[in-house]
């Protein structure tokens, strides 16, 4: 499984030439999630290194929940932010997300474990958002698949669609096997290697062009 | 043993459900490309459905204006040229009668140049007309008139034989030749108009050129002249290009739009 970790580090790669291609027409979503790319990029990278010294990570993968969360609906607020309706529903999931994140940072032993709840619950509002927003481009005259929020909006909607059963029992798996817990976290390598594939995508088709949508 | 079987079994459940979930994210998008193809191709064929409709109600008013003008030509031609014949006849035997009276000698000059331009101005209203004599010769004949009535020189060369366009294109055509010429006889202040025909395509080019005092196209860009008279070109797929600065003259060309153009709209 070593493969998929590795492939989790490289699937980065791209996605960060990409944000970097975009150069100084960086405007709109794109600032967000590249933003996004450069913690994800430090995240991992310390987060590997805590691991192999045989240390918790669970710190600051807990932190980085809400801090991602916010970035995704300041993507999501950029594309498809001129609905009125999208823009109070992210308002909305918003302060669900927050107000879970610290409830159970408070009521679940602070960071000693993975805030399961704050991912499943910022995993469906995302994927409910990003979803709107996918809905919103249908509206653009240019075919989808050239469309870079097109796939920066499929990447939230796969990825958090995705995680939502994978850290639903993550949990309780971990409690009664920590040998299974580990290879169901293997399932969010593979989605995370879909999403920033995507991410990609959508880096590369931005750059060098207008990102204002009609 | 019997502990770690179900534990296996959620976590195959689990990896399913998630591969599940994304192959739904995978069917919706692709089900989101479908739509928003057929949205997209969909609006297209509505919006050349609102072209053809534009198209054929401009067409029923060019008909209908064509209708008119061959109406009152015909009433010119057959109603006061007649009337103007027997005015001619009058006065020829009046003069018979009298050959000295100049006065007399005045008045039916001006008569004959009466009945001369009701008559072209009847053949000019007639949109038959141009199963009679081509676009080209029609401008030629136009010249002529308005250096006849003007002291302006006018100079028409026809390179090669220019293919006739369709006579409801012959007819935009020439009004469009008739009010650039107006124009710079009435704003340019030029002493010399340069027409060129030659053909092109399936049509033919038209360079009209003045030596006036030309003009500022920013500065006239509101005009409604200018505008009408491209208008009018792209109804029957021309297009009407006006090069001018101040002091520089203006030299107006209109030639038939390629299919390449953008501007170009099949079937006119």
């Amino acid at each position: 499984m070593d493969i998929l970790r590795d492939a989790k580090f490289l699937v980065l790669l791209p996605a960060l030439v990409g944000f970097l291609r975009v150069g100084v027409r960086r405007q709109g979503w794109t600032r967000w999630m590249g933003l996004l790319m450069v913690i994800v990029v430090g995240l991992e990278g310390w987060c590997y290194w805590l691991s192999s010294q045989q240390r918790s990570n669970t710190l600051y993968y807990d932190l980085y929940m809400p801090v991602e969360f916010v970035l995704l609906c300041a993507v999501i607020w950029e594309i498809a932010g001129r609905k009125t309706k999208v823009r109070t529903q992210l308002l909305i999931g918003l302060c669900i997300v927050l107000t879970v994140f610290t409830f159970e940072t408070s009521h679940n032993g602070g960071f000693a474990q993975f805030n399961t709840n704050t991912l499943i619950i910022g995993g469906f509002c995302l994927t409910v958002l990003s979803g709107l927003g996918l809905f919103r481009l249908l509206e653009q005259p240019e075919p989808l698949i050239r469309l870079p929020e097109f796939w920066a909006l499929l990447s939230i909607t796969a990825y958090f669609i995705g995680i939502i059963p994978v850290f639903g029992l993550y949990n309780y798996l971990a409690e009664r096997s920590s040998e299974l817990a580990s290879d169901l976290i293997h399932m969010n390598d593979v989605l995370y290697v879909v999403r920033y594939g995507m991410v990609s995508v959508a880096f590369f088709l931005a750059s060098g062009r207008d990102l204002r949508l009609r | 043993m019997d502990q770690e079987l179900p534990l296996n079994d959620v976590l195959i459940t689990v990896v399913v459900m998630s591969a599940v979930a994304l192959l739904f994210v995978a069917g919706l998008a692709a089900l989101l490309v479908v739509h928003h193809q057929r949205r997209v191709r969909h609006r297209a064929e509505l919006a050349e459905l609102a072209l053809a409709h534009q198209r054929e109600v401009m067409q029923a008013e060019r008909e209908a204006t064509q209708h008119t003008l061959r109406d009152v030509g015909r009433e010119l031609h057959d109603n006061v040229g007649q009337l103007l014949s027997v005015a001619q006849m009058g006065l020829n035997i009046a003069l018979a009668e009298e050959p000295g009276n100049e006065r007399l000698n005045g008045v039916r000059d001006a008569a004959d140049r009466a009945v001369e331009e009701v008559r072209r101005l009847g053949h000019t209203l007639n949109v038959d007309l141009w199963r009679e004599r081509s676009l080209a010769e029609a401008i030629q004949v136009e010249a002529e008139r308005i250096a006849r009535v003007s002291r302006i020189t006018v100079a028409v060369e026809v390179q090669g034989e220019p293919t006739e366009p369709p006579p409801d294109t012959c007819t935009i055509l020439f009004r469009v030749f008739q009010e650039v010429v107006n124009n710079a006889l009435k704003h340019s202040g030029a002493d010399r108009i340069t027409i060129q025909l030659l053909p092109v395509g399936d049509g033919l080019k038209a360079t009209i050129a003045d030596n006036g005092r030309g003009f500022d196209q920013a500065q006239v860009k509101a005009n409604a002249g200018l505008g009408n008279i491209r208008q009018r070109c792209l109804l029957v797929n021309y297009s009407a290009h006006c090069w001018t600065s101040p002091g520089e003259g203006c030299t107006w060309t209109l030639e038939p739009l390629t299919i390449h153009d953008p501007l170009h709209r099949p079937g006119r």
